[in-house]
């Protein structure tokens, strides 16, 4: 019996394999079911790496890519897995932030120059910018903080160090979700509303246990029929009542500037009606730099053109910046304006976009950040994604047709294939979701950038120099 | 090779092929060096700590054989010699890290990687010596004894097995029971969905994201992340050990089962007997047992026992403080089950009901899952910002993709699943018979392709 038995699972056993070898064969075989197929051209080949390792090639792995120095990038630093990488200037395009820096440098009383970052969720994690901020102010001097939106989603909108503390039942709206009641999002797409008690209480950076002293704050709320009063309140100084009421609906702006600084300011409501905030500008006496990050997650394009022309224009307006910067591009990579054709569409959306962000501030130098690596997993193998290339280009060529400089982040990475050679450092320079780098990598881009932007003063100022020489020599 | 790769697809059914077609005389070869050569596969030099191991083993086991029923010391010597290989390459330069800190005087530290399995093939040959000096037969056969400890099924990530539970299946005649191939490539499928499906997609999607970078997440965020990774590493060990188990099978080889709805026990005692049981039944025989058990003349040294033997498999785990901490957490949760039990007057074992059943399923549960953020972060200070994200992080519902989501409620809805269900969908398939199977996998085999991220990930255990 226990023998019969023992013979029928043995046939069952080889029947089965069988079997199963032709569901495999048949998805190696048939075209239509090739996404099964266990095995493709190019893979190991099973069991023979036990005996011919060297043979083999390439498993499915995050292997270095490697990068051909072109000797364009000596001046600048080595960080690898990082490349040098070079701002890419036609003529002049940030030649007005370099003039603002020198001002700056020299020593101009109370000049800052201020630069508008905005971006997706690379940036909003506030690593780029973070580390370009702190090399920037580390060499031009402390501007402030800049603008900080007052309620934000905590898991991305990160500015470490600084004080941002609301209470109360702030209701928040940014520019990706949208539903914000009356559809202005602010400078950074994020807006906060209140209809009752609540607070928030703002503060410059905290260095060695000390708060930084904030010589203007510069409040951006909306007035609106039936608004409520704000109360503003630098440190124990006098209490300045703001009424938000009003017949028309507008953007309204308050400065407070609380004699020898400040650390901190209290907004409070009154509670006589609901009242609308986006933001509060904390800026330092200078002479020194703000690097503000105006960034939402998922942002893109189409949230960004969700966004009033004229409030845009306004706020952009208020805040005078010298520099606009702005840097997405992943999140597009499935619009069917990127997707059509040779993505003219998409070109279009992208420049009519940087034409709303610079359109209060026509003077602002403008820079264009591309998109950091993204990946994608085939036959798991972390490879780019196809259309990181495209998406460089259509962007480098919006730069172009903008006048704006351009910095590639992807070739700054490593280019194609970088993720996967950023994601097998240790520690991880991305996360396993294969869109975002890590805090690491965040910082390391961050200096990448911050290197080329720096090359580029440095160059600026020899160019001025040697101009200077020729017209005295004349 | 792991076991969800295509290596171990062409593996298994080349060596089930020799060890059935060929006469029986040379099964057990055929078993020893397909167990050499798997493990060989990692690196050929393990395969010699392996081999020495198997050796030492085999030569301490006679020995233990000859010494049977005297009072010659010995058993000591030999468990101290098979335990040294673990020693140096897994514990060597934590020990001497910290003697550094403590004394402020460099070191000598190895270089050496960490060969895969060889907690677990120690302590099998430990508890082998153990037994033999028992009075247990000790295998005189050498090719038939490296069968019993590289057995390659259960060479890398257990169970860990006695040489009553393995040994006599390898030395009568071996046939496949009826049933015994359904059963066992059911089990292979079912491993292969909880690991490649469940256990990497939550990895990849949920787990390694928050504890990567904890302080860009919520504080729900952070918890979902912490239930996502009590289910990865569940479905990761148990995925691991249903292939283990199935693949067995396919030789007519019966290994001892390694988990039993962990997460349904209602104390961390229970826990303990349903999660990696053959280690936590190995710590019990030869630590808890050895210093005197529930059997000492003072109240207080059971608890000492309880907190040494907790300890143990903390540290089995790994040579780091976290290890110790998670040890001593686990230890001490048992203690307070111990003492709140005789304060009771409740018996072990008796069955709880309604609310107060789900009350302590809870707690239990939620125990486990905090104490495993020193189980996956690899430091201190890793373990603090998942913890200070935990309750800092902000209240905003997370935001994971919906696959993550679904898998994380099915996977945990599979933990309520009444057995009779697991019991009927397995006998539907054993008997459907080879072209059902097939079939079956050859869905699994779907599944794994298109939900799995492709990439052949390490199973967790592995590195213990």
């Amino acid at each position: 019996m226990t023998s019969s038995h023992h013979q029928r699972e043995l046939r069952d056993l080889a029947v089965f394999l069988l079997f199963f070898a032709a569901l495999a064969a048949e998805a190696l075989v048939v075209p239509e079911a090739s996404r099964w197929a266990p095995w493709v051209q190019g893979e190991p080949v099973p069991l023979l790496g036990l005996v011919d390792e060297v043979s083999q090639p390439d498993a499915p792995s995050a292997e270095a890519i490697p990068w051909e120095d072109t000797g364009e990038e000596e001046r600048l630093p080595e960080r690898p897995p990082a490349v040098p990488t070079l701002l890419e200037l036609e003529g002049g395009e940030l030649d007005s932030f370099f003039q603002a820096l020198l001002e700056v440098e020299s020593g101009a009383p109370e000049r800052i120059v201020r630069v508008l970052h905005w971006g997706d969720s690379t940036i909003a994690a506030d690593g780029i910018t973070g580390t370009v901020r702190a090399r920037m102010q580390d060499r031009f001097g402390d501007g402030g903080p800049g603008f900080l939106p007052i309620k934000v989603d905590p898991r991305w909108v990160v500015r470490p160090g600084i004080a941002r503390w609301p209470k109360g039942d702030w209701e928040a709206w940014n520019i990706t979700e949208g539903g914000a009641p009356t559809g202005r999002y602010g400078l950074a797409g994020m807006v906060a509303r209140v209809d009752g008690r609540a607070r928030v209480t703002l503060g410059g950076l905290e260095v060695e246990g000390r708060r930084g002293l904030t010589h203007r704050f510069d409040v951006h709320y909306l007035k609106h029929p039936g608004g409520g009063t704000l109360s503003l309140t630098a440190d124990k100084g006098r209490e300045l009542l703001v009424a938000t009421n009003s017949r028309r609906t507008t953007d309204g702006y308050v400065a407070v500037e609380p004699p020898g600084g400040a650390a901190y300011m209290r907004l409070r409501t009154v509670t006589d009606g609901p009242v609308v905030v986006f933001g509060v500008t904390l800026e330092t006496q200078g002479p020194g730099i703000t690097w503000e990050t105006l960034a939402v997650a998922g942002s893109s394009v189409a949230s960004l053109r969700r966004q009033p022309v004229i409030h845009l224009a306004e706020q952009v307006e208020r805040r005078d910046p010298d520099l606009v910067v702005y840097q997405t591009g992943g999140n597009e990579m499935l619009f069917e304006s990127f997707l059509v054709g040779d993505g003219e569409a998409f070109l279009w959306e992208y420049l009519d976009v940087l034409e709303r962000l610079r359109a209060g501030a026509p003077e602002a130098a403008c820079l264009l950040v591309g998109p950091v690596d993204q990946a994608t997993r085939v036959r798991g193998k972390v490879v780019s994604k196809p259309m990181m290339g495209r998406m460089v280009e259509l962007q480098r060529r919006a730069a172009a047709q903008a006048g704006c400089g351009f910095w590639d982040a992807f070739h700054a990475m490593g280019g194609e294939g970088s993720y996967a050679r950023w994601m097998a450092m240790e520690p991880p320079l991305t996360w396993s979701d294969l869109m975002h780098l890590s805090a690491e990598g965040r910082e390391l881009v961050g200096h990448t950038l911050a290197d080329a932007l720096l090359d580029a003063y440095s160059q600026w100022r020899l160019a001025q120099a040697t101009l200077d020489s020729d017209v005295l020599s004349r | 090779m792991l076991f969800h790769s295509l290596d171990y697809l062409f593996f298994l059914p080349l060596v089930l092929g020799a060890y059935w077609l060929l006469p029986r005389r040379y099964r057990g070869a055929v078993l020893a060096g397909a167990s050499l050569l798997f493990y060989a596969s990692w690196s050929p030099a393990w395969l010699l700590l392996l081999l020495g191991v198997v050796a030492m083993t085999w030569l301490g086991g006679i020995w233990m054989e000859r010494i049977s029923g005297t009072e010659k010391p010995g058993l000591r010597t030999a468990v101290l010699f098979l335990f040294l290989p673990l020693g140096i390459f897994k514990y060597w330069n934590w020990v001497m890290e910290n003697l550094e800190a403590v004394f402020g005087v460099p070191l000598p530290h190895t270089s050496l990687g960490l060969p895969v399995g060889i907690s677990f093939f120690t302590f099998q040959a430990v508890a082998y010596l153990v037994d033999v000096r028992r009075g247990e037969r000790a295998e005189r056969d050498p090719v038939r004894f490296t069968s019993f400890l590289a057995f390659f099924p259960q060479l890398v990530a257990g169970p860990i097995v006695r040489v009553s539970q393995l040994m006599p299946q390898l030395v009568s005649p071996s046939t496949l029971a009826r049933g015994d191939v359904g059963q066992g490539l059911f089990r292979i499928g079912v491993g292969m969905v909880k690991k490649v499906v469940f256990a990497d997609s939550l990895r990849l999607g949920v787990v390694g994201p928050v504890f990567q970078e904890p302080s860009a997440f919520t504080s729900p965020e952070v918890m979902v992340a912490l239930y996502a990774y009590s289910l990865q590493i569940y479905f990761d060990f148990s995925g691991y050990t249903d292939i283990a188990l199935g693949s067995a099978r396919l030789f007519g080889i019966h290994l001892p089962e390694n988990f039993r709805r962990p997460y349904g026990a209602t104390s961390v005692t229970e826990f303990w007997r349903r999660w990696h049981i053959t280690l936590s039944s190995w710590v019990r025989d030869y630590v808890y047992f050895g210093l005197g058990g529930a059997r000492v003349d003072r109240p207080w040294k059971v608890y000492r026992n309880l907190m040494v033997t907790l300890l143990v498999i903390g540290i089995w785990h790994g040579a780091s403080w976290n290890f110790v901490v998670y040890g001593l957490l686990h230890g001490g949760a048992v203690c307070v089950n111990r003492w709140r039990r005789k304060r009771s007057g409740r018996l072990p074992g008796v069955d709880l009901e309604g609310w107060s059943w789900v009350w302590r399923v809870a707690m239990t549960f939620h125990f486990i899952v905090l104490a495993r953020i020193l189980f996956r972060a690899p430091d201190f200070s890793s373990a603090g910002a998942v913890w200070s994200a935990l309750w800092g992080g902000g209240w905003v519902w997370p935001r994971f993709s919906a696959l993550c989501w679904l898998l994380l409620i099915f996977g945990y809805c599979t933990q309520m699943m009444p057995p009779a269900m697991e019991r009927r969908l397995r006998t539907a398939f054993v008997k459907g018979g080879p072209g059902m199977w097939a079939l079956g996998l050859g869905a699994v085999a779907a599944a794994c392709l298109g939900v799995g991220t492709g990439e052949v990930v390490a199973f967790v255990y592995y590195q213990f």
